[in-house]
């Protein structure tokens, strides 16, 4: 016999005198040795007063009266400022990306010489889903990240999950949960890494496979287009603009009511067996460093989300592209998906266009509306005065959109039904990604993409036959 | 010497002329560092502080999960530090415990920086207790003395020393402050300069005295490289998957 | 995860029950009470005439021997219980260790999978999990060459009443009563007080409660004698800004969660402090050791303090 497999044995010969309780023993021998080293070169002096600033700000921060009143007006400052800070950014650069840079590139590229086919894959294509997705993305991740951080850095971010952790549990979920949500609202993929400080396995399987249901900055101009073309239409003009927010705050809600929903649910089936535990420190408040926050939440949080998302859009834009420009039998491969799609899309409310947007925009969710018009003049051929051409993605006024819309056959159903359908389908393919690195398991992947497209299908046929029955 | 000048931040030129930090590029080294302590100590502060990386550093437990790699040059050596994820302790299951774990036991790092937080050093000193058993070769830097003072805390350093038999430095990694001492702590205890006079606190229930003992004396015979026997011998008995799949494959016997 | 797939493997009855009675004369052997068919029959839910079909055939395969009504398990017998015994206390390990399969369904799953197991699958699983030395229940895993340590304590019953014990042991079927004993605290390192024996029931005080044990229950409790435990008070019922003394973890903490209860510091002799609610009133903060830590209510109730 080996020596080593001797000592092995030896160990478990000797072991029958270790008591169940063995560890208890060495621990609490440890904690004494060290509470004793602290007491005797450890003098506190002064009256405390710092700690008592903070026991009062904490009692604020996470009493029943103050701490929803505190915690709700945070963020929605918070997603104020990311929503409304954004706009001029994000028309600026998409008219610097798109309206300046785009026609310019296309112009020099056919007049070098560059054949009509590539200059089209390659700039109308690729080029321009990218422009996309940076326009649309990058301010309100500029601002919404840094601010996080900020919050994350004084030390409020563990209060939130220590308040909400009661509903949370009550879902088989950890507190911690209600910040990889709030994360999600900024991008699912963030949200999904961020997952990383729940450390129960089982919670955190919930935590990444929910998250998708956080309505992700890519999807809120999806669903504020919608609300304000159709729904806001339909109210009267003075409250047209409170119901189409309204109705978008609404959508949002309904996404984290699916996500306890499907938390509670997943506790109960699949994530049963899952081994869970809880702990949370709550740590003490300490000032932020305002310049080194921006800094890493720039380098950390926003470039590294926007890379991957630029990396995954760049090829669908390829792909968005040849599907409207390549011919198959007379017809381009779009028209005949799209007509392949469309009986499926009746049932559910929704067009064979906003499907087929669907598919081939998996890469990212800003680019499904201009996805969508695209391929709305290319079926319906309805003439826009602004639309560059066959294959390209564009965005245009309010109100030639409800014309164009309607024309292809849009009702307010449909409106509502892509409102639902934008909020309950499968993650983009970044944060499918980034679910297959960070629980390395192809099954948690195919089951964050099966779940909400599951519920998305059934909402959506619901409400359409509902909306059919009592309209019609 | 926990109030001497602060002097540096991360974005000035270090006024320490043998200190040159070299970011992630640690591709050859004389020296490994470990970097270990609680969650939420500050940790990566210190650890951005000596490599001139940004890592995110968050007030929040759990920021640093995978282990992070950095490098620095100090008078003419080069040295590689890892910053270990933050654990309350070394004897859990999670992954970051084990992650921390199997750097400390395998990667045969030459010092060990534990930060502490000097706001909770009762709580953050049985980490540097468990470490200690592990290995003699630890450096204590406590964090956060920026802290400990608005809280009226003050911390003796060198009784902390003194007892302990490893060097203690007190820092506020934030302001730059105690990054000299840290570093020459640091530098002796890597090149033998300072030799670590802790005797490797014993925590073993009189119950199980023996049985330690004698197999740690076996332990100790067969791997003669071994630092850490009675711990071994101790996990052992507990039923450690980690510890008996490297007695398996000899990875103690390899040890240099 | 390997060792699930053993579960749906589909086992042959008769190899069950046979592994079964195989255990239940370890189990009496062990405990120093004698088996006889009737007994089998009893412990396996079966028939008597079935119970003795099956020791006939461990007869014949030269695993039993009867001399009279008792029967005796023979050395191969012997060898083929505790590798059954070594395979069950593994799974149940590997299922608390590695798994959030409820507390309750251990035994069963495990009972499944012992039958599947090789032994080389067993000292693999063995191996993985640490060579560990108890099971989750608290009692002694056999080691590969098949040693055991002596049975510990005595059963509860025989304790007279006013003195103090601490369970060394809890059987773990059938599965109610083990369920009722786990949920009065009852579990091995738990330490009680005998206060009173009726005619049908075992009253004792177990931790900051008292409940009266059916005596069913109570009969599948083995304890050591131990000091009188000190009045405790569970750390839930400090008010804000009270201080306590933690005095013990529950037994009902086990596993990842009662190391990190230990790892957070919260040991006996810890000073602990109720800070402040969240605004639905569980979680709790509670400042331990210099840190704020947060608690949910089920489990400040399985912390106790001296009262």
């Amino acid at each position: 016999m080996s020596p080593t497999e001797e000592i092995l044995l030896d160990a478990e010969s000797a072991r029958w005198e270790l008591g169940p309780r063995f560890q208890d023993e060495v621990a609490a021998r440890v904690s004494e040795e060290a509470s004793h080293l602290a007491s005797r070169h450890m003098h506190r002096k002064g009256d405390g007063s710092r700690l008592r600033w903070q026991r009062g700000l904490d009692r604020v921060l996470t009493s029943r009266i103050t701490g929803i009143p505190a915690m709700a007006s945070i963020f929605a400052i918070v997603l104020w400022l990311t929503i409304e800070g954004s706009n001029v950014p994000s028309a600026m650069l998409a008219e610097l990306l798109v309206d300046t840079l785009h026609p310019w590139l296309k112009a020099h590229a056919l007049a070098l010489g560059m054949w009509a086919w590539l200059a089209g894959l390659l700039i109308d294509g690729m080029y321009l889903s990218g422009a996309w997705v940076v326009s649309v993305m990058l301010p309100p991740m500029a601002i919404f990240f840094p601010l996080f951080t900020l919050l994350e850095d004084f030390g409020y971010l563990p209060r939130v999950a220590f308040n909400l952790d009661r509903l949370f549990q009550k879902a088989g979920a950890h507190g911690k949960q209600a910040l990889t949500m709030t994360m999600g609202l900024g991008c699912n993929a963030a949200g999904v890494v961020a997952t990383r400080i729940i450390d129960s396995p089982r919670e955190r399987l919930i935590a990444i496979l929910t998250n998708n249901f956080s309505l992700c900055n890519g999807r809120w101009p999806t669903q504020i287009l919608m609300a304000t073309v159709f729904l806001g239409a339909v109210a009267p003009p003075a409250l047209a603009g409170v119901v189409a927010a309204g109705s978008v705050f609404c959508v949002a809600v309904l996404g984290f009511l699916f996500a306890f929903g499907s938390s509670w649910l997943l506790s109960r089936t699949v994530l049963k067996g899952e081994s869970s535990t809880f702990s949370l420190e709550l740590p003490p408040y300490r000032p932020p460093n305002l310049l080194r926050t921006l800094h890493t939440s720039l380098v950390d949080r926003t470039i590294i989300v926007l890379w991957r998302a630029v990396v995954f859009a760049v090829p669908a834009g390829a792909v968005i592209w040849l599907s409207a420009n390549v011919s198959v039998s007379g017809h381009s491969v779009a028209w005949w998906a799209i007509g392949a799609l469309d009986p499926l899309a009746w049932v559910m409310g929704l067009t064979g266009v906003i499907l087929f947007a669907y598919v081939i925009a998996i890469p990212a969710n800003e680019i499904v509306v201009p996805t969508i018009l695209m391929l709305t003049v290319l079926v319906s051929g309805t003439p826009v005065a602004d639309a560059p051409g066959v294959g390209v993605m564009f965005e245009a006024d309010d109100s030639t959109l409800h014309t164009m819309l309607v024309s292809a056959g849009w009702t307010t159903l449909t409106a509502v039904c892509l409102m639902l359908f934008s909020l309950l389908h499968n993650p983009c393919s970044t944060t499918l990604y980034t679910i297959q690195k960070e629980t390395g398991n192809w099954r948690w992947t195919a089951l964050s993409a099966a779940l909400p497209l599951a519920l998305g299908f059934l909402v959506c046929t619901a409400v359409a036959f509902v909306w059919r029955h009592f309209a019609g | 010497m926990s109030n001497c000048a602060p002097t540096t931040c991360e974005t000035c030129p270090s006024p320490h002329a043998e200190l040159r930090r070299l970011g992630s590029k640690s591709d050859r080294w004389d020296h490994t560092v470990a970097l270990a302590g609680n969650p939420n100590v500050g940790k990566s502060t210190v650890f951005n502080l000596l490599t001139g990386l940004r890592q995110h550093t968050g007030n929040w437990p759990g920021k640093t999960v995978s282990r992070a790699e950095g490098a620095f040059d100090l008078d003419s050596r080069r040295y590689k530090i890892v910053d270990l994820p933050g654990t309350y302790s070394l004897l859990g299951t999670t992954p970051d415990e084990e992650v921390a774990r199997e750097f400390l036991l395998f990667g045969k790092p030459d010092v060990t920086l534990v930060v502490a937080d000097a706001t909770c050093l009762e709580r953050n000193f049985i980490l540097l207790l468990q470490i200690l058993q592990i290995t003699p070769r630890v450096v204590l830097c406590i964090n956060l003395l920026d802290e400990a003072r608005a809280h009226g805390i003050d911390i003796d350093t060198r009784g902390l020393s003194r007892e302990l038999g490893i060097p203690v430095v007190g820092t506020a990694a934030r302001r730059g402050e105690g990054l000299a001492e840290l570093l020459s702590a640091v530098r002796d205890v890597a090149t033998g300069a300072f030799v670590c006079a802790r005797q490797a606190p014993e925590f073993v229930p009189a119950a199980l005295r023996d049985a330690v003992g004698k197999l740690s004396q076996k332990l100790g015979a067969t791997y003669p490289s071994m630092e850490n026997p009675s711990w071994i011998a101790l996990r052992l008995l507990e039923g450690d998957p980690r510890i008996v799949a490297a007695l398996k494959n000899g990875e103690f016997s390899s040890a240099t | 995860m390997p060792y699930r797939i053993g579960e749906s493997n589909a086992v042959d009855v008769l190899q069950v029950q046979a592994g079964d009675a195989l255990k239940h004369l370890h189990e009496s052997e062990y405990s120093k009470t004698s088996a006889t068919t009737a007994s089998v029959a009893g412990a396996l839910c079966i028939s008597l005439q079935r119970a003795g079909e099956i020791v006939g055939e461990l007869a014949r395969a030269g695993l039993a021997d009867s001399h009279g009504p008792s029967i005796q398990l023979t050395g191969a017998g012997r060898e083929e219980a505790r590798h059954l015994l070594r395979a069950h206390r593994l799974y149940e390990t590997y299922l608390a260790n590695e798994t959030g399969v409820a507390t309750e369904d251990w035994h069963r799953r495990a009972d499944l999978v012992e039958h599947t197991l090789t032994r080389q699958e067993v000292d693999a699983l063995s191996n993985r999990l640490g060579r560990p030395p108890y099971d989750p229940h608290g009692d002694p895993i056999p080691t590969r060459d098949g040693s055991l340590p002596p049975q510990r304590g005595r059963p509860l019953l025989e304790m007279p009443e006013g003195s103090s014990a601490e369970v060394v042991h809890l059987e773990d079927e059938p599965a109610s009563v083990y369920r009722q004993a786990a949920d009065a605290g009852i579990l091995p390192g738990a330490r009680m007080q005998i206060l009173r024996r009726g005619a049908d029931f075992l009253r004792v005080a177990v931790e900051d409660r008292e409940c009266e044990l059916p005596l069913v229950v109570a009969g599948a409790i083995q304890v050591e004698p131990c000091e009188t435990p000190p009045a405790v008070k569970p750390l839930s019922s400090l008010s804000r800004g009270e201080f306590g003394r933690i005095a013990s973890l529950s037994a009902t903490l086990v596993g990842g969660e009662r190391r990190r209860m230990l790892d957070l510091g919260l040991v006996p002799g810890t000073k602990i402090e109720r800070d402040f609610d969240s605004m639905f009133s569980s979680p709790t903060a509670y400042r331990v050791r210099g840190a704020v830590i947060a608690l949910r209510r089920e489990q400040a109730e399985r912390i106790f303090l001296e009262a």
